[in-house]
């Protein structure tokens, strides 16, 4: 038996019940709102269900160059699909196909691009052009399979990085840029009814420059080093790319102070004394600004002379050596474009450190040198009267003595144990 | 000359062949056959292991007329010949040691910085490469020692030489006048030296690597060589050879 107290929360009073009915009327609207809302976007949902945006052959998207014509990429995995500073700086554009399924009339297609993490589906992060989170990169076509081509510097326009060089590239550490390919249904305010992406590794920026460097005289060559970079530690650089001034009309550095160059035994220190040191050459600094004469070979000491070139002002200088490695710290450059270098005519060429993503980091000062006839071993004997040469047995740069003495020394082991076996099966032979 | 040469060493290899592979070998008897007491395996074969400093009589050629380019561009000091030799130990006389052919292969070079015709200092090199091989007939008398315990072989040797060479700079093989610096130089090859028996130190030792690798004896010797590379049957060549002294380790199995 329940007490009153207890019954009177189970049993409310009367004037308590119109404020419930209109809870349960007020609950049932919300509800029918709720179904009514789920019901339109469960048929836009429809509608747009059978539309898709797809790029195809992600792995592997052709390049081509400023003329549109095709090229050979890099055969290093790791940075074949990326970007670096020599696809920007000759105008590469990356062609994307793209098969495109259940569009319809009013449909908008538009292609983004961003430095980052933000999405540029969500329209907040697609105000315009301007924005410097997404950027609008081109738009494509709606049929069912088609191809767009899309500048590489427009992609590199996406980091938001304004400050450009003379090509018009902009410096970018590594990063990923991310293209948005996408299908707008209602408007291009909406967030995208269908779209695909495509990640491109971005990596403009070489390595620090190349310290130390002479430019000795070669035999129709010049040599040029630096100070060795060793393991390069933290630094990306895997070698050094020599760089040369086609047209050889270098402008003598003049006014930025001078500075001495020693051949030997010279003690190079400008500032010990006004005296010049022996065996020393005054000359214009490295860095110094154009403005002076065509250095002459006279003034040109055995490490070479620092000078300039519009050619190098403008990053426009033929790459003329390389090497691979941070161990190796000379190139010999003996042609610029295919053409022997002349002894006699003075040349400008410089050094720059090269990295994993085929980048061509910052251009040393150039160094202005001329090749010179020098001493020969082999000149020197058959001036003197020697007659022996022009044979053809040895051709390479070594013979196989190695692999040669290992044959005989197998070889020798091969038949030794021939004999031996031999001989006990004769003992036990001779024992039966 | 060079054909004989040929066909002579093509004669040798083929007995050598004809003898190796004959089913009935105690019909020739070569070599040093193994024995019970003392406890010794076969002994057919030595192998030289050689170090010698190396100086090639390029400006000996009387065709230079005193002029010295080897000297001017690599200076006067020796560089190091590494070398190896074998010789097949094919016959043994009786109561004064082998004899039998042995052939040779070395290498040597030298390069050096040169400087411009008004004499700044250059970034190119200028390289002399030499190869020399020689074909030897080698009598060790090792009576000393296996007769009597006295670790002293002094051997002889004598046969032809075979220098191949090739000039370079930076550039690569070196052209002077439309000629390249490559070709090679015939010569003949003498020598003479002594090998001290290591095994005495420890014959126990010598006993038991006999036994487990079948090396017979390990010696250090010391040879002075005549290797004259100054081209017989040749009119132009470049005279590579040297006289010198050689040593290093030997082993005989």
């Amino acid at each position: 038996m329940l007490s009153p107290q207890v019954r009177m929360p189970l049993c409310p009073s009367h004037p308590a019940r119109p404020a419930r009915v209109v809870r349960v009327i007020a609950s049932s609207l919300a509800l029918l709102s709720f179904l009514a809302v789920g019901l339109i976007a469960s048929h836009a949902h429809a509608q747009a269900a059978g539309l898709a945006v797809v790029v195809t052959n992600k792995d592997a998207l052709a390049r081509l160059d400023g003329n549109g014509g095709g090229i050979t990429k890099r055969t290093d995995a790791a940075s074949r699909e990326g970007v670096n500073l020599q696809d920007c700086r000759g105008d590469q554009s990356i062609n994307f196909p793209l098969t495109v399924t259940g569009f319809a009339p009013g449909d908008v297609a538009q292609i983004w691009a961003s430095n980052g993490a933000l999405d540029c589906t969500d329209p907040n992060n697609r105000p315009g052009v301007t924005s410097v989170h997404c950027f609008q990169v081109g738009t494509f076509s709606l049929v069912n399979t088609t191809q767009t081509t899309i500048k590489v510097k427009a992609l590199l326009a996406a980091t938001g990085i304004t400050t450009l060089d003379s090509f018009g590239c902009p410096a970018v550490d590594i990063s990923t840029i991310t293209v948005y390919f996408m299908v707008f249904r209602g408007g291009v305010a909406t967030a995208a009814a269908a779209k695909d992406t495509v990640p491109i590794k971005v990596d403009t920026q070489g390595p620090v420059g190349l310290t130390g460097i002479k430019a000795l005289p070669g035999d129709q060559a010049i040599t040029i080093s630096w100070d060795s970079v060793g393991e390069a530690g933290a630094q990306d650089i895997i070698g050094a790319q020599a760089l040369c001034d086609p047209t050889p009309a270098p402008s003598l550095a003049t006014d930025a102070g001078t500075t001495q160059v020693c051949t030997e035994a010279g003690d190079a220190d400008p500032d010990a004394s006004a005296t010049p040191e022996p065996n020393c050459t005054t000359v214009a600094r490295e860095g110094a600004a154009a403005g002076g004469p065509i250095p002459s070979t006279g003034q040109i000491p055995s490490n070479g002379l620092a000078c300039t070139t519009a050619t190098f002002a403008t990053s426009k200088a033929v790459g003329c050596g390389s090497v691979t490695g941070t161990t190796g710290n000379t190139i010999r450059i003996d042609t610029i474009n295919g053409q022997p270098l002349q002894n006699g005519t003075v040349y400008a060429v410089a050094v720059a450190g090269t990295d994993s993503f085929g980048n061509v980091g910052s251009v040393s000062s150039a160094t202005c040198q001329f090749p010179e006839a020098t001493s020969d071993f082999w000149r020197d004997y058959r001036n003197a009267g020697g007659q022996s040469g022009g044979g053809c047995a040895v051709e390479g740069p070594a013979v196989p003595i190695g692999s040669f003495s290992l044959m005989l020394v197998g070889g020798v082991a091969v038949l030794s144990t021939l004999r031996r076996a031999r001989a006990q099966k004769r003992a036990r032979r001779n024992d039966r | 000359m060079k054909r004989s040469l040929v066909v002579q060493t093509t004669g040798a290899l083929a007995a050598a062949a004809l003898i190796l592979t004959a089913s009935d070998a105690s019909a020739v008897e070569l070599g040093t056959p193994a024995t019970e007491h003392p406890f010794r395996t076969a002994q057919n074969f030595a192998l030289e292991i050689r170090v010698s400093p190396y100086y090639p009589q390029v400006d000996d050629d009387p065709k230079l007329n005193g002029a010295k380019p080897f000297e001017n561009n690599f200076g006067n000091k020796a560089r190091v010949l590494l070398s190896l030799e074998l010789d097949w130990q094919t016959f043994r006389i009786p109561h004064l040691g082998t004899i039998g052919p042995g052939v040779g292969v070395g290498s040597v070079s030298m390069s050096r910085s040169v400087e411009t015709v008004t004499g700044r200092t250059s970034g190119d090199e200028t390289s002399l490469s030499i190869y020399p091989f020689w074909g030897v007939a080698v009598l060790r008398a090792d009576v000393l020692w296996r007769d009597y315990g006295f670790p002293l072989v002094p051997y002889a040797k004598g046969g032809l030489g075979l220098g191949i060479w090739r000039a370079s700079n930076s550039a690569g093989t070196a052209r002077q006048d439309g000629v390249s610096g490559k070709g090679k130089s015939w010569g003949t090859n003498f020598a003479l030296g002594v090998g001290f028996a290591l095994d005495a130190i420890d014959k126990g030792a010598s006993r038991n690597m006999d036994n487990a690798t079948g090396i017979n004896n390990t010696y250090v010797f010391l040879e002075a060589y005549w290797l004259t590379l100054d081209g017989i049957g040749q009119s132009k060549a470049l005279h590579v050879g040297t006289s010198t002294w050689s040593m290093g380790l030997a082993f005989e199995f």
